[in-house]
């Protein structure tokens, strides 16, 4: 018994050909617009995943000993991992094969100042050699290639190999409120440092790039350090860029008089390993064999960790599940408005069918081949009309600015495959499942009922 | 049983004490009212009431298109009550034609196209050959092979009601039915439809139920039932064929 009607369902199409058009151009553009929205989420998303897991030296997991996310920054000594402890974890972390790479962690607050003039700093301690990794790696490359988190000069990784003092990278805030804007390198390495001369009521052009730093020593005592500026980053944010600065871990270290690190950034090979590696991890820290000293193992997007990544994406999710959530229902109605119209309306053509012996699951699936000739055919141009737009819009280089970052973005869009195919089977579904609750509730009608009056 | 020549003794409908009724709020109106009737392979069959008086009723039973309340209506020996619904689409589609008043035909599909769907659906068309071969001959019986690929609105009534007719031969039925297939024609064209309907019940010994207003047919007609109030009066017709 044929059970397909495809080349009938593609001629029926042509029964009421303006309002087929109408429906099929709601699918289209819903479709085209969800593919658009999804396009800008998917790059958004993206770009502030790998902004915040690499850029951020934030890593897939922060290891911290127990409540050091919040409390090292009071009480760091309590708060922190001896060297002995460092031994174990890095020993675990080296040996284990999901690992990538992983970064201590440290930070610091106290004084940097120009001679004449001091502000707060907040000091991040990185592996100039980790961050020499991060800068290149793929996902940066592919999701981040625009941030230059280094505005000037050269990385710390390579100022380490040239400097006899100790180097540091601030940002352009921090550099113009000291009026140290031009690095180590753009000065004759020889020259001697200057006195400043506070009282001068004339402004003096930039002598050094010479900082000191003043703070409160682990030790308990005061700590104070010279350096060098030799380069100029961005945070991404206007907030952090007033106090921000990075030195190497080493010589933060050293300024606080300590050697013991708040934690870990881990990097993972594969990030669908994370919820597995944070499992199995925190047993083997804690195992029996190692000393019982809790830790946190804490995902890079936990809201306590990435603040911006977390806030941003759920205002993100929202707004872009809602415009789709209401093209999805625009479509839907229209969708619906079409099958319940072209079902009513087709009433006696369906008693038509019965009465010449169509079973009822014939009739169905002829109507059902309608809406999937109807919905296929739209969703294809919405797809290639969605394509196109993403096309346009970025070849058009809009540059915008997001709130809170510092500098334009340029607005890119990246299509999103998977949710492309997710929402075109959805929709795909909705038109199936719509035509079928209309179809089936007139085949419950007798037949003489279908045919009406004009039948009889 | 019969004493019709060229009329098969085993009848293939038979309808004993069918009653059908519908409700329209307080009101129970009686379309049927205890219909006994037996149609035989052959014949050629007016069924003549005024308006209301219950033929488009009797048709859809016997059609299975509607549901008698009570009584036993038979289709080619087997009891209708006991058929699924499948195997009721089955029997409209291989056993039975139908044609209607306003024809009922696909706007967008053309002559051929419209001929061809009950063979769609028949599971007895195993090859698409066949199903050509059988679509060719009902266009031919019906003699619309000139305009073969011509939609229904590039058709006039009478032409529209042939493709109509020639759909319900496709199937090879042993009945068709017809409810008023010409109250949306003029009188000329449907002396016409009447006209081949007669001839392919002569040729091809089709079997026609044709249900009418029009008494000016009566003469042309084998055989006549009158409706009337939803009761069946005994059958009338040319003298030496009356009685069953
Ligand atoms: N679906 C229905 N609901 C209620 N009453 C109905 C229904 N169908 C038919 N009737 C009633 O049953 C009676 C017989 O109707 P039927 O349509 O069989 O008559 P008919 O002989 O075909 O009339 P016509 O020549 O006008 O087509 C009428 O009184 C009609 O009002
Ligand atoms: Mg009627």
């Amino acid at each position: 018994m044929p059970n397909s009607f495809w080349g009938l369902a593609r001629k029926n199409l042509r029964r009421n050909l303006k309002r087929n058009l109408t429906t099929g151009s709601a699918i289209a553009f819903g479709f085209a617009g969800i593919i658009l929205l999804g396009a800008y989420s998917n790059r958004v998303d993206n770009y502030i995943r790998v902004y915040t897991i690499y850029a951020a030296h934030t890593g897939h997991v922060a290891l911290f000993a127990k409540n050091g996310l919040d409390k090292f920054g009071f009480e760091p000594k309590k708060h922190s991992f001896s060297k002995q402890r460092q031994l174990e974890i890095e020993g675990l972390l080296k040996n284990d094969s999901r690992v990538e790479m992983f970064e201590p962690r440290f930070s610091g607050v106290g004084l940097i100042s120009n001679g004449c003039k001091s502000i707060p700093f907040s000091a991040v301690g990185i592996d100039p050699q980790i961050e020499e990794k991060l800068m290149i790696h793929p996902e940066v490359k592919r999701w981040t290639p625009q941030i230059e988190s280094i505005k000037k000069g050269v990385k710390l990784v390579d100022a380490v190999k040239i400097s006899s003092v100790a180097v540091v990278s601030i940002t352009q805030k921090v550099a113009s409120a000291l009026g140290k804007e031009k690095v180590k390198t753009e000065f004759d390495t020889g020259a001697a440092v200057k006195v400043v001369d506070c009282e001068s009521s004339v402004a003096l052009p930039q002598s050094d790039a010479s900082v000191q730093f003043l703070g409160n020593s682990w030790q308990g005592g005061m700590a104070a350090l010279d350096a060098d500026v030799v380069s100029i980053f961005s945070t991404g944010f206007d907030e952090t860029d007033f106090s921000a600065i990075r030195m190497p871990l080493s010589v933060l270290q050293s300024f606080y008089d300590t050697e013991r690190v708040a934690g870990y950034s881990v990097w993972l090979k594969e990030a669908s390993q994370l919820k597995s590696f944070i499992q199995t991890f925190s047993a083997a820290l804690n195992g029996p064999s190692l000393a019982p000293e809790p830790i946190d193992l804490i995902p890079w997007y936990d809201e306590s960790l990435s603040p911006y990544y977390a806030g941003t994406i759920q205002f993100l999710n929202a707004m872009v599940g809602f415009v789709s959530s209401v093209l999805a229902l625009v479509v839907l109605f229209s969708v619906l408005n079409s099958t319940t119209l072209t079902v009513l309306e087709r009433t006696s053509e369906i008693g038509m069918y019965r009465s010449i012996g169509f079973r009822k699951r014939q009739i169905q699936t002829l109507f059902i081949q309608e809406s999937i000739w109807l919905s296929g055919f739209s969703l294809g141009i919405g797809l290639i009309s969605g394509f196109v737009f993403v096309e346009m819009i970025n070849r058009m280089k809009i540059v915008y600015h997001p709130p809170g970052a510092s500098g334009g973005l340029q607005l890119v869009l990246v299509a999103n495959v998977s949710a492309i195919f997710v929402w075109a089977v959805v929709l795909l579904l909705l038109t199936i499942w719509s035509t079928r609750f209309s179809v089936v509730n007139k085949l419950k009608w007798q037949i003489s009922d279908l045919l009406g009056g004009s039948g009889r | 049983m019969s004493n019709r020549p060229g009329v098969s003794a085993v009848p293939i409908i038979e309808l004993k004490n069918v009653v059908k009724s519908y409700r329209l709020g307080e009101v129970v109106i009686t379309a049927v009212k205890k219909a006994n009737l037996q149609l035989h392979l052959g014949e050629f069959t007016a069924l003549i009431g005024a308006s209301g008086s219950g033929k488009s009723t009797l048709l859809n039973i016997i059609g299975c298109i509607d549901q008698a309340d009570s009584g036993i209506v038979t289709i080619g020996g087997s009891d209708v009550k006991q058929l699924s619904d499948n195997e009721k689409s089955d029997l409209r589609n291989q056993k039975i034609g139908f044609i209607f008043q306003n024809f009922n035909l696909i706007p967008v599909l053309d002559v051929y196209e419209n001929v061809e769907l009950p063979l769609l659906v028949n599971g007895t068309v195993e090859s698409a050959r066949e199903r050509n071969d059988r679509v060719l001959e009902a266009i031919n019986d019906v003699e619309l092979s000139s305009v073969i690929h011509h939609r229904p609105d590039q058709l006039s009534g009478g032409q529209r009601q042939r493709v109509a007719i020639a759909r319900a031969l496709a199937g090879r039925p042993s009945l068709v039915l017809a409810d008023e297939p010409t109250a949306n024609l003029d009188s000329e064209t449907s002396s016409k439809i009447i006209d081949l309907m007669i001839a392919l019940n002569e040729k091809k010994k089709v079997t026609f139920l044709f249900s009418t207003h029009d008494e000016r047919l009566m003469s042309r007609v084998k055989r006549i039932i009158h409706i009337k109030d939803g009761l069946l009066d005994s059958d009338s017709g040319p003298a030496h064929e009356s009685g069953t």
